[in-house]
């Protein structure tokens, strides 16, 4: 299992063929109180960079970007009952969709752990 | 009034009459455009609506949205979905609305610093009419936060927010719902009859809400 983080403040947990997608920490405490994630479709085609999910907090919406291009497989349903679990558990429980990998080539252009840090200590 | 405001807000800016759903896309559109500039910039836009409810996606969402918007619309109060979070408010003439579209290149979510920012120029807005202001929370108005521009104690204007990304460029639409003259018990019937059409029962409270002539009546 390795993770990845985007610029845009994506988590992609990849496992075997599928990715995981979530938003991270520093962007959760960014947007405050989760109030609502809209999720994408299972089934939908995403590409990397574009739309994939809303979420909206109390001071703000702010989409989130497909960190990879691929399928959706699942959506985690948990978040429609209890969006605050984007806050409370922003890279574990509070995922947002999985996803096939379409090209696997994309994850390069990712950070890993150490690299995001770096980079979120110099926002 | 709303001459004199819109002028302490953003001078020589012209207020645009906007009428329902057009209008409200109107500041989506202009935040996709700076953006697709890929350069640092900030506009302002002030606009007026016709009478109508605004919700969010949150709202528009759920199961007995179109039933309840339908419902809401044959009492004259036709509701339209924003893109920017929050809960329902109400657009009408006597309702100012006052958006920054700022584009920047960082890689940072400030959300709060804009929204501070945002709210500073507000309440220097309404110092110049004479009124004061400070941000807060009013418990029992309708889309409450803690970047609300309360006067009084009363809530007199409430902000929203949408932040989009694209490759290194950060755009944010703060975006201000000032009250100015009219009705605000109205406007919270319109809201509460909407709202429990969807299932949700907010207990709002009328005496929460202000506007600009009624602060600046009591002013003098």
């Amino acid at each position: 299992m390795t993770v990845y983080y985007s610029k845009e403040h994506e988590w992609v947990r990849v496992e075997g063929d599928t990715a995981t997608v979530g938003i991270t920490d520093y962007a959760q405490s960014q947007l405050g109180d989760v109030v609502f994630v809209e999720l994408p479709a299972v089934g939908k085609a995403l590409v990397q960079g574009k739309d994939a999910a809303v979420v909206e907090s109390v001071k703000a919406a702010s989409e989130v970007y497909a960190p990879i291009s691929g399928s959706v497989s699942e959506v985690n349903d948990a978040l429609e009952a209890d969006p605050s679990l984007v806050n409370s558990a922003a890279e574990t429980d509070g995922w947002f969709f999985r996803m096939s990998i379409g090209n696997a080539a994309e994850l390069s252009g990712l950070m890993d752990a150490d690299a995001y840090a770096a980079f979120c200590a110099d926002l | 009034m709303l001459d004199a405001l819109a002028h302490a807000l953003a001078p020589n800016a012209p207020i645009a009459r906007g009428r329902g759903e057009a209008a409200i896309a109107e500041d989506e559109r202009r935040l996709n455009a700076l953006l697709g500039e890929g350069r640092a910039t900030e506009r302002v836009r002030l606009w007026t609506n016709s009478r109508c409810l605004v919700t969010t996606r949150r709202f528009a969402c759920m199961e007995s949205f179109a039933e309840a918007a339908a419902a809401s619309g044959a009492r004259g109060w036709p509701v339209f979905v924003r893109a920017s979070g929050g809960t329902t408010v109400v657009h009408r003439p006597g309702i100012l609305n006052f958006s920054v579209h700022d584009v920047g290149p960082t890689d940072a979510i400030d959300i709060t610093s804009r929204f501070e920012r945002f709210t500073r120029r507000l309440i220097a807005g309404f110092a110049a009419v004479g009124v004061a202001a400070e941000t807060g929370s009013v418990a029992g108005s309708y889309c409450d936060g803690r970047f609300n521009i309360v006067s009084g104690g009363q809530k007199i204007a409430g902000t929203a927010c949408l932040v989009r990304k694209r490759g290194g460029w950060l755009g944010v639409l703060a975006h201000a719902a000032i009250s100015i003259d009219g009705d605000p018990h109205a406007d919270l019937a319109a809201i509460t009859e909407f709202e429990r059409a969807l299932g949700l029962d907010i207990p709002y409270v009328p005496a929460s809400h202000t506007t600009l002539a009624a602060q600046i009546r009591m002013a003098r």
